[in-house]
This record gives C-alpha cells, structure tokens and sequence, in this order.
C-alpha cells in the first residue's frame, strides 16, 4: 500500500471502528454500570426486584418518550434514559411476566394520540412542541395505571412510583380500611327525632371514594379477615378483649395505623364544665404500645415556638389579639421525613395538642421518626393545658429542649405478645390460636394526634362547598392517613422501596453555626424583647397619666420620661438589627475562608516549591 | 512495556525541568477553585456534594490539557529530534503511548492536587464520597480522551501554537456533540438513528453520569475507545513521518 494512502484510510478505520464499537455497546451494554453511590440510588432495590417478580398475571408497559423533543432539553433525555433502563431491568426481573413497548409520540402521529387517549400529560416546551414523558400500564383484565408525567424534580421517587403503578396493577381488590374509634368519625346514630343525624367527618368521605370503609363497634374478640389495614383513632377504654384481638392482629403482621392522642380536643364528654376538665382525654392502647417497643411520653404534649399558630386570645384587658399557641402545630416539610413516600410530599401539617413519642430502651423493633417538631419545642406538662390553657402563660414559660420531638412513627418489626399468658379471662367468643410471637413482620404508624382528623383542622367550609359538598383543604391531613393506608396495604415490598437515598445533603457545619447564632441571638432578642415590652408599658402608663382628668398636658417631668424611654425603645430595636446582622457574618466568614484556602493554599505550595527548586538548580549550576 | 516507562518518566521529568509544571498546576488549580465558589456558588449553594467542582473539568480540560498536549509531538517535529527519537530501539507505538501516559499522569496529579476540595465538603457535611471517587475516576478518564484529540492534534502539526488552536477545536466539537443547537441543526437532514449516535459522543452527558457517582459501561467504552484510537491514528502518522 502507498504510504500517502495510509494515513486517511487509517483515519477512516478508526472512525469506523470508534462509531461501530460504541454502538455495539450502547445496544448491548447499556444496562450494565457500577454504582458507586453510597445509597446504590441507580440500582435497582430487592424489593422492586420481588415486586417484578411476584406478579401473577402479565403486565404490559408501555413507555412514552418524545424522543426529538428530548433533544432539546438534554437533562431530561437522560432522565429518560435513566428511567429506560429502569424499566428493562424490571422486565429481566421479571421473568417474563412484564412487557415492555418503549415507544415515540411523534407530533401527529398515531402513536401520539394513543399517549393523549391514555391520559399522559405532554409537558409544552414552547408553543409547537410538546414532550410526552410518562407511562401506561395494563393487566390481564384490561385495567390502566398511568404516571402521567416524570417529573425530574421527583427523580428520588423514581422507583418507588413504577414499583407502586406494578403493584397496583397486580391488586384486583380494593383495600378494606377498619376504622375503630372513640370518636364519632362515622357520623351519628339517631339522635333526637326530628334531627338529621350527625354527618361524619370528611376524611371518611375520602376515604370511601378509594377504598372499603367498616367501622368496627363494640367488643372485638378477633379483628376480622377481611380488614386490610386497621385504623385506630383515639382508643380508650378499650376492653381486654379488644386489646388482645389487636395485640393478635398486630402479632400476624397486619398493617395498623394509629392516632394516639396526648390530650384529645374533640373527646365527646358528658355536659357541665366539671366533667369537661376531669375526664381523661389521653388515648390508651393498654400493654400494646410498651410490646410494640414504644412509648407516649405521659401527662406531656408537644409544644413549638418555631411552629405555633397563631390564635385569637382574650388575655387580660379583654381584647381579642393574636397569639402563638405552642401546642397548635402547622408542621411543614422540613419537619417531615423526606426519605419516606408517605411524608415527603405533604407540605402541611396542622396538629392540635399533640403527645409524644419516644422509643423504649428495649425495643426491638425498627422505629422510624415520620414526623417531629423543630428543636425549638418543649415537652409541655398536660396539666398547664387540661384546665383551660392560657397562650401567654405557655409562651412566657417555654424553655426549648433543643431536641426534635417525635410525633409520628413507623414501625416494622416483630414484636412479642403483650398478654404472654395467652387471651385475657372473660374474653368472650372465638379466636384462633394464640400467638405469643410475631410470624410476620408487623408494620404500623403511630401518629401522636387524633385532632388532626377532625373538619375543622383540616378543611374549610365556605358557601360553594356547603351547596356542592366540595372540600377546601387548609392542610394535608386526610392525606396523612391516605398515604399511610396506601402504603401499608399495599405490597410489603413497597415499604421497603423507601425514597431512595439522600439527594439533600447539607452543610451540617453551617447548620451548627447557624444554630449556635441563632441560640446567641434568641437570648439577646428575648432580653432585648423583655426591655422594649417593659418600655411599652412604661410609655403606656405614662401617657395614660395627666395631672388632673381635664388637662390635655404633660407635666415637664413627664415629658422628660416620655422622651428617655422612647429613645431607648429606639436604641433597643437598632440593638436587636445589630444581633441579626452578626448572625450571618459566622456563617460567611467561614465561607470566605475557605474559598481563599481551596484556592490559593495548594499553588502556594507548589509556586514556593518551583522557586526553592529553582535556587537548588541554580545553585548547583554555579557550583558546577 | 518497560521502554513505554522509560520514555514516559524522560517525558514526565521534562515538564518539571522548567516552570510549565508548576505554572499549568496554579493555574488549573486556581481556576478550578474560582469556579467552584465563585461561578458555581458553591458555599452558598449548602449542598454537601462536589457537582459545583465537577461541573467546570470539561471546560477547563477542553482549554488547559492542549497546552498539555501541544508540547507532545509538535516541538520534536519542528526541531528535528522526531527521528532522532526514532533511532532509538523503540517503536512508534511505545513512543507514542509513553508520551500520552507522561501527559496523562500529570493530569492525574493536578487531580489529586484539588485534595482540599474534597476535605473542605466532607468538614462541612456528609457527602456521597461514592460518588466523589466515581467523579474523580471519570475526570481522569475524561482527560485521557482530551489528551488523545490532543495528541492527534500535536502529531499533526509542526508548530505548538497550531497544535493547541488544533487539539483546542477539537476538544470543544466533542463537547459540542450532544449540544441542543448542533443536533437540531443534524436534525434537518440525518435519521434520528444518526442524530442519536452523534448525541452519544458528547463528552458532557457520559462525564455527567460519571460525576453522579455510576460508572456506566458504555461511558467507559466510549472514552476508552476515543483515546485508543486517537493514539492508534497518532502512531500511523509517527510511523508515516518516519517513513518519510
């Protein structure tokens, strides 16, 4: 061969084989990878692997991906590819059980309108194109589940979502939800005649139009078959036999959610004011929480400076002013678990007279905080609130305990029986066998208020909504419960296909910093607070003093004073602007130092290397 | 093997007899670090993962490894020594792997020379130091390639300054490749097969992947095979001049 001939014919091989190679291997090797996270967040989880393979009927997936609008916005074509991947290794899982269509609603195309009949939502990235990014799944039955749109912002959820459309698919019953309850949830019985009967609460109406509502009445001497997931609010008063059938139930690993309230506002109690303040209005679950390895922590609710609402109080003097209740709560995001399906998308919270939960020292079972306070809360003792609470003693006696407080749990575990000596005497009917340990793995959620269900904290009733029965949500509540039955009745695996991994990882160090600013300023800002009320009232006192009732003038001393304490309310408030700026300069401060560090320490060193080297060569040249 | 090594401790040893060493390591260094706090924000951003650092290698590989690879080949062939080197008992092949690999482990030591970054987020958090290992391996493979286009890019010319312009472009297509503006622009005239598999070769979408912490099998390929067949393309032309 010619050597001029050489170089672009090798030129030309090498492109070839650099284009042929790497095609093979995005077709063939693509799904293979190393996942070196820490959370293994881009391998797919046993418990997604278990779902796949345990359908019992096939499953055809179909994926849609406008492929040419992808290319406009690259970050989410390699979400798409991402989710691809997810997808196939899902099938391989499987089986065979999952078919998958990975297909390409092109503008117009047929293949469009089937994403558009199926209810995917198109994202609109400009105003002709369009982007589907969603999924269809269909049973054996002919019954769809859709995500309709992947939103990229919800990546951590990735898994969990598909593996849930999976499950949902395979499930052909709905869910039947056992609601045992102190309160009156379920609407009334027949009161006066004449009088319609109570209505219940609204969250029953939401969960009616989901899933299969019993109420269970009375005396239980075994909780029946057919409930999926039990629902206690408020129990008290329980009999033995009751609490024996739920201690069984629990022990054969059926799901269980529970209010468990510190003080229950929305107790029916007997008429006349004694009765209001005696009765007990904590629940009670007997022996079962101490066996379930967990505590309420008794005659204390949670309270919360961070997170108090404000309410409308007549203090002394008798106008109505708004002012922080530390035991209402409006719990956002940040107090909720965000690793968890169940707590990670609800945004708030609103809790009333709250217990609090601790793990027993003992426990064997896995204990999962869902929700806590912030750390600016106090364990407040029961009798402050049980015999009408005032909000200013509340706030004037708060001191933070600097640490979160639990209010909602999950349990997974396998715990011992409570009644260890089998069924209580006098427990009345049947029951199977006795069960002195869990054969299943028991998974609950404890949620540490029963107020929270209640109209009034949760929804809003306006005029519409009166005429066409529509709901006006003020906080996630309902939601709470509905996550927590969606995600205990349904495949075990999903439980364990938490939010994979941490994507938030903050700077714990700023975060000391900042509290420990923070701590600094709340002293001063609290002793600055005290000085400018005292001043307040000073000034209040003083104007409200004349001479004599008919006088429109000051006394000369009197003004002088008027003067002194108003300048210093002014002082007070540039003192309190002070303390806030020098929160921030900490934090900054390290900032900086640290940029000049990563920037300059190491050329330093090696610009003082190159010269001390620079010398010795120098030098030794000189020598030579 | 062992000639490789001998060729690339002379090479290695080069850089250091003059400042270039020092100079190129400050100013990757520094830049590395302006970009990071300054430009990505990353104290203020309070996310204790280094995606902020991560985010600027391509771009400043695409600028500072062909200063790196301009001196490869280029400065031989303009003074002469090109076959003087040749008259040693070594092949076209060893030299040109012995030279990458010299080029190579030097930007391997400006790597590690950015330690203080890493430090610096793991005393402010509690990072993925998974996925920081997986950006550091993917960087260096990733600057494997850019050495390859600019060992290419040096054979090809006689002069340094041509050799950087050169390997410079190069670089900078391959970061393009993948680039909404130059794929719609493919998209005119090119099956969408076509369009994909060019999208494939763009350097950041592999990288991006490889800084997130998985160490996927075709991105290895793909920066795997780009610097072996540069290599490969570079030895035939060594071969061809000194044929010549």
């Amino acid at each position: 061969m010619r050597p001029s001939n050489q170089v672009p014919l090798a030129i030309l091989l090498g492109l070839l084989l650099l284009l042929g190679i790497n095609l093979l291997s995005r077709s063939t090797l693509g799904g293979f990878k190393l996942d070196l996270t820490e959370d293994r967040l881009y391998t797919l989880s046993a418990g997604s692997k278990a779902i796949a393979r345990e359908l019992s009927e096939p499953v055809q997936l179909e994926f849609y991906f406008t492929r040419a609008a992808g290319d406009d916005v690259p970050q989410i074509k390699s979400y798409a590819e991402r989710i691809t991947t997810l997808l196939e290794e899902l099938v391989s899982a499987s089986q065979g059980k999952i078919e998958l269509s990975l297909l390409d609603p092109q503008p117009f195309s047929e293949v469009e309108d089937q994403a558009s009949a199926a209810g995917l939502k198109p994202l609109a990235l400009s105003a002709q194109t369009t982007m589907y990014l969603g999924l269809v799944g269909r049973n054996a039955v002919g019954e769809t589940e859709l995500i309709p749109f992947f939103d990229p912002r919800q990546e951590r959820f990735l898994e969990y979502e598909i593996a849930k459309l999976l499950s949902n698919l395979d499930r052909t019953e709905r869910t039947t939800v056992g609601i045992l309850s102190s309160l009156p949830v379920m609407g009334g019985e027949m009161t006066m005649p004449g009088q319609r009967p109570e209505p219940g609460w609204l969250f029953v109406k939401l969960l009616r139009d989901l899933h299969e509502v019993r109420e269970l009445t009375g005396e239980q001497a075994s909780i029946p078959d057919d409930i999926d997931v039990l629902v206690l609010i408020h129990p008290r008063e329980l009999s033995p036999t009751t609490l024996y059938a739920i201690d069984q139930y629990a022990l054969a690993g059926r799901p269980l959610v529970a209010f468990l309230d510190g003080f229950c506002e929305g107790q029916p109690t007997p008429p006349g004011m004694q009765a209001q303040f005696d009765v007990d209005r904590t629940s009670d679950l007997g022996p079962l929480l101490a066996s379930w390895g967990v505590t309420q922590v008794p005659r204390k609710l949670a309270g919360d400076r961070r997170l108090a609402v404000q309410v409308s109080y007549g203090g002394r003097g008798g106008a109505m002013q708004p002012i922080e209740y530390l035991i209402y709560m409006a719990l956002g995001a940040e107090q909720a678990d965000q690793t968890s399906p169940l707590t990670a998308g609800l945004d708030r919270i609103l809790m009333a007279s709250a217990g609090v939960f601790q793990k027993s020292s003992d426990s064997a079972l896995e204990y999962t905080p869902l929700l806590r306070t912030s750390e600016d809360s106090q364990e407040i003792d029961l009798s402050s609130v049980q015999f009408g609470a005032d909000p200013m003693a509340l706030l004037k006696g708060f001191v933070p305990g600097y640490r979160a407080l639990d209010l909602a749990v999950q349990l997974r575990g396998r715990p011992k029986s409570a009644y260890p000596d089998g069924r209580p005497a006098g427990a009345e009917g049947e029951a199977p066998a006795h069960l002195s340990e869990a054969s299943a793995d028991f998974n609950a959620i404890l949620v540490a208020d029963a107020d929270l269900l209640a109209d009034n904290f949760w929804t809003q009733r306006d005029g519409l909504a009166q005429l066409f029965g529509t709901v006006t949500k003020t906080a996630d509540n309902a939601d709470l419960l509905l996550n927590a039955i969606e995600l205990l009745a349904g495949d075990q695996n999903l439980i364990s296909i938490r939010a994979r991994g941490r994507f938030e990882r903050p700077f714990t160090k700023v975060e000391e910093l900042a509290r420990a600013a923070d701590q600094k300023f709340r002293d001063q800002a609290d002793r600055l607070d005290a000085e400018l009320r005292t001043i307040q009232a000073r000034i209040t006192e003083l104007e409200a003093q004349r001479p004599d009732q008919d006088s429109l003038y000051y006394t000369p001393e009197q003004i002088a004073e008027l003067e002194k304490a108003r300048a210093r309310k002014l002082e007070v408030n540039k003192e309190l602007r002070a303390v806030q700026f020098s929160l921030n300069k900490d934090v900054e401060s390290l900032g900086d130092r640290l940029m000049y560090l990563n920037i300059l320490a190491v050329p330093l060193l090696i610009v003082v290397a190159a010269l001390v080297e620079g010398t010795r060569r120098k030098n030794r040249r000189r020598a030579a | 093997m062992n000639s490789v090594w001998t060729i690339a401790r002379r090479e290695l040893s080069s850089y250091f007899a003059t400042p270039i060493a020092a100079i190129f390591l400050s100013i990757f260094l520094i830049l590395a670090g302006a970009f990071t706090f300054g430009l990505s924000n990353f104290y203020g951003s309070r996310q204790a993962d280094l995606q902020a650092f991560f985010v600027w290698h391509p771009f400043l590989y695409a600028f500072l490894i062909p200063a790196l690879s301009m001196r490869l080949w280029a400065e031989e062939r303009r003074s002469g020594t090109v076959e003087l080197l040749m008259t040693l008992p070594i092949s076209p092949g060893q030299a040109v792997l012995g030279k990458f690999l010299a080029a190579w482990l030097f930007a391997g030591l400006a790597l590690a020379l950015t330690f203080p970054i890493w430090l610096t987020v793991n005393y402010l958090g509690d990072p993925d130091n998974g996925a920081i290992v997986a950006g550091y391996l993917g960087s260096w493979l990733m600057a494997g390639a850019f050495l390859g286009l600019g060992s290419l890019a040096s054979v090809l010319s006689k002069n340094q300054v041509v050799a950087f312009v050169l390997s410079a472009a190069l670089c900078i297509l391959f970061l393009l490749f993948g680039h909404p503006g130059l794929i719609g622009f493919l998209k005119g005239w090119a099956p969408q097969a076509l369009v994909d598999l060019v999208a494939s070769f763009g350097f950041l979408t592999h990288f991006e992947g490889l800084s997130k912490g998985v160490i996927e099998v075709p991105a290895l390929v793909f920066f795997a095979t780009l610097t072996g067949v540069c290599l490969w393309v570079s030895r035939v032309l060594i071969e061809r001049l000194q044929a010549a």
